[in-house]
């Protein structure tokens, strides 16, 4: 019994007083109560792509267990091709994207946390002036045309290739490295292009994975630009598509049904939708949760 | 002066929205013969009304009551002849509220479409929830393709009609629009709506004219011994009594469900249709008493606990979904929905007798409707040449193909044996690719008239239909601004009735009384309603 309670008490900071069963309760009360409330619309979601029609309206909307589970609505989306064809584009723009986001974001980022780089800070208040004003919506179309990427997927890249917010998080990380360690592997005879692939990305795994998510995130989600930028329902993004279904079921498109119209999708082919983008990002995260707490401080508390 | 056309969308698609709980206002698509035609468009010589000679319908059209068919008609006719494009293309931009076709090249009936123009038809298809966003973008970067389809999101529609659009005037005026013979058949009451700035620059998406005054499932009715549809009571007091009997919590059956509520009542109450025109003097709906009787009586169901609980929140889908359910006996919604609460409630149950709610009047006497859902939208046709502008028209015209016509059935449900067979009627049903191929929205661009028909509803659907319209247009009242413009109300319109229609909701969820609706007015009045009513007097009187 003693034996038991030094065990317990060798756990906890000295400082730190027994836990009582009533503040454990009350943090397990707590806790579950907050995985329930972001459980439940997930699960409703998922529910409800799995539910019939019927059953949809006898539960006035969303469900919460299917009684006679189906995978209808899954069927039904990906056998008008539309869904596939956007998901496909997704996946390409947010791959492609962050690559290429996280490539010029670490070569910026570690350029501009050198000494002596001409320019540098000038570059720098650009990049922090972004964070502060940005062009707007008609001016950046009318860069957008003249440059001839619209109905590209460039288009949804390169404008905002670098994130001004992920640059400075990295260079802040960058600018923590011990300098002896860059200055020795100079004086080895190494260049900067060695010493930032080399030495500086292998120790920075954790923010550039942070970062990586948070453009692999952005890059998924792409909506208002996909809409302003690109004309060919082909080439359409999942949020588009997405945004699409979810709004079909309002009044607006009923209004369309006079004459015998094309019923709008229902419930469950919505829910479908959403989960068919949401899946993605929900099995990266796992991978790149350890990386994230470390990743995002680590940058944030340096300069 | 033109009016804003910030409202017609929230006519087309909104009659059926209607979420405007306290707001008669909803949208003022309307625009009737003699409202819509003001001085300052009186100059404007709108295209001449042919109707389309195409099969023979069971229920004839009358007035502006289109014509109702029973099954799709046996033979067609050719409506468009030669090919609009002679190998020329022709770019547009539409919206869309289904899901999006397979893109043109992998689209069989998009393919067979452009056979029949004999040229290309290039679209950018975009979700109708976004459109205003990507219409205001495209005007800005100054790249409109030869068709766009407006909805709302500009102020200053005139100046833009004037600076990039074509005078369709000169091309479909008069005797003009034979040329076009689609074109032609659209009813003038749709072309009244397309006058900007004394011109003709629009070609319209047309619907019914009125969305309507809801929905009832006569099922429910029936049980309490109540037949005609047309009659369900004799007056408010009646109704009162026969919405308690029909509200049983134990059965989680209500008589009404909320937000949806008020039109119907405002046309129970004969409130005016946006704008009364007494005179020479406007009065703004709002300010009739009828309006704050239609107000007080939603209250009193209030009260009474008829209303489905919890539903002042509820989304468009739950409402739909309440009243497929059975849970509510009556719903606000657009006419244009009609098709859809008629298949989904007999789905539901065999029982279920969906139909249009026609307005009685509370006093015994009749009930109103609005004229609120004249138009979608329109189309704008860019500035070019004249031959390209023809050009463009007959691409609109073989769009704008009537039902009957062998264009309406390619552009409707693709090519026979492909997209769709016919079932033992005739009526065609379509097929896996029809449903995934045919959701292009040709019909976007340039609308054919209406007709009351449904490939699945058969007599029953069609006579119902047909009837409900055969009572409500002539019961459906014109909003007298239409046609003319208040530039106050294009810009702050909404956020100064906000204020007024926030009470209402208010007192009609018995959180505040109906006697403060007074000092809203006042307010309202302050706040610019005057002004905009002064706009409007000045535009109407030709100042």
């Amino acid at each position: 019994m003693k034996g038991s309670t030094v065990a317990l008490t060798s756990k906890r900071p000295a400082w730190m007083e027994r836990p009582t069963w009533y503040g454990l309760s009350l943090k397990g009360l707590a806790l579950g109560f907050i995985v329930l409330a972001v459980l439940y619309p997930f699960v409703s979601v998922v529910a409800t792509s799995l539910s019939t029609d019927r059953e949809i309206v006898a539960n006035g909307g969303l469900v919460i267990w299917p009684t006679d589970p189906t995978l209808d609505a899954y069927r039904v989306i990906f056998a008008g091709g539309d869904v596939t064809r956007a998901l496909v584009n997704s996946l390409f723009v947010a791959s492609i994207g962050t690559v290429a986001s996280v490539c010029a974001t670490v070569m910026m980022a570690y350029g501009l946390s050198r000494r002596g780089v001409t320019g540098g800070r000038f570059i720098l208040m650009i990049a922090l002036f972004s964070m502060l004003f940005g062009a707007g919506i008609i001016p950046n179309f009318l860069l957008v045309k003249e440059l001839g990427l619209y109905n590209t997927f460039a288009a949804l890249i390169l404008p905002g290739l670098i994130s001004a917010f992920n640059f400075i998080v990295l260079r802040s990380f960058f600018m923590g490295l011990p300098s002896e360690l860059l200055d020795s592997a100079k004086v080895d005879g190494a260049g900067d292009l060695r010493i930032l692939l080399r030495i500086v990305l292998p120790l920075s795994k954790a923010p550039i994975a942070v970062v990586s998510l948070f453009y692999a995130v952005g890059y998924w989600n792409a909506f208002f630009n996909a809409l302003l930028y690109l004309d060919d329902t082909e080439k359409w993004t999942l949020p588009l598509i997405l945004r699409l279904y979810v709004l079909q079921g309002q009044p607006m498109a009923q209004g369309e049904a006079f004459a015998g119209d094309v019923p709008p999708p229902q419930l469950a082919i919505q829910m479908a939708v959403v989960v068919v983008a949401l899946v993605p990002i929900l099995l990266v995260y796992p991978f790149l949760q350890r990386f994230f707490t470390k990743g995002v401080l680590s940058g944030a508390i340096k300069g | 002066m033109p009016a804003s056309r910030r409202d017609l969308l929230r006519t087309g698609l909104g009659v059926a929205a209607v979420g405007a709980l306290g707001t008669p206002l909803l949208a003022a698509c309307g625009g009737g013969d003699d409202a819509g035609g003001g001085s300052s468009n009186a100059g404007v010589t709108l295209p001449n009304y042919i109707p389309f000679a195409g099969p023979t319908p069971d229920l004839p059209a009358s007035g502006e009551v289109p014509p109702g068919y029973y099954t799709y008609p046996k033979s067609l006719v050719r409506s468009v002849s030669g090919t609009p494009l002679a190998g020329g293309t022709v770019k547009a931009t539409t919206m869309t509220f289904l899901p999006i076709p397979p893109p043109r090249g992998e689209n069989g009936a998009w393919t067979e479409v452009e056979k029949r123009l004999g040229g290309t038809l290039d679209l950018t298809i975009v979700p109708a929830s976004d459109y205003d966003a990507k219409f205001n973008t495209t005007v800005a970067g100054g790249d409109l393709p030869d068709m766009v389809l407006y909805s709302a999101g500009l102020n200053n529609v005139p100046q833009f009609a004037e600076a990039t659009c074509v005078d369709l005037g000169e091309y479909l005026a008069g005797d003009k629009v034979a040329e076009f013979k689609n074109l032609a058949a659209i009813p003038t009451v749709a072309w009244q709506n397309c006058v900007i700035g004394g011109k003709l620059y629009a070609l319209p998406i047309c619907r019914n004219i009125t969305g309507g005054s809801g929905f009832v499932n006569m099922r429910f009715f029936k049980e309490l011994g109540i037949e005609d549809h047309t009659r369900l009571a004799a007056n408010a007091d009646e109704f009162f009594e026969v919405a308690k009997k029909l509200t049983d919590p134990g059965k989680d059956r209500y008589a009404l469900i909320k937000f949806a509520s008020t039109t119907l009542f405002a046309h129970m109450f004969r409130v005016p249709n946006n704008w009364r025109l007494d005179g020479g003097k406007l009065v703004a709906a709002r300010e009739t008493p009828e309006y704050k009787e239609a107000v007080a009586f939603i209250r009193k169901l209030h009260d009474a606990g008829v209303f489905y609980p919890g539903s002042e929140g509820f989304t468009g889908v739950q409402r739909g979904n309440a009243f497929t359910a059975g849970q509510v006996a009556m719903i606000y919604d657009g006419l244009p929905a009609y098709a859809g609460h008629w298949t989904n409630l007999r789905a539901q149950h065999a029982d279920n007798d969906p139909r249009p709610f026609i307005p009685f009047g509370h006093d015994g006497g009749e009930g109103v409707c609005w004229q609120d859902n004249i138009m979608l939208a329109y189309t704008f046709v860019k500035k070019a040449d004249k031959e390209k502008v023809k050009e463009v028209l007959r691409v609109a015209d073989f769009l704008a193909a009537p039902f009957g016509s062998e264009e309406y059935e390619l552009l409707k449900y693709g090519v026979e044996g492909t997209h769709f067979t016919k079932d033992a009627d005739g009526n065609p049903v379509p097929s896996d690719l029809g449903t995934r191929e045919l959701t292009v929205p040709w019909d976007k661009l340039a609308a054919n008239p209406p007709v009351v028909y449904n490939a699945t509803g058969g007599k029953q659907y069609t006579d119902y239909a047909h009837q409900a319209l055969s009572s409500l247009l002539p019961i459906a009242l014109p909003d007298p601004t239409v046609g003319f413009r208040s530039e106050t109300q294009d810009r702050d319109g909404t956020k100064i009735a906000q204020p007024f229609n926030d009470l209402v909701k208010d007192i009609v969820n018995g959180r505040a009384e109906v006697s403060a609706i007074d000092a809203a007015l006042d307010e309202w009045r302050a706040a610019g309603g005057d002004k905009i009513r002064g706009e409007y007097e000045n535009a109407i009187a030709g100042k």
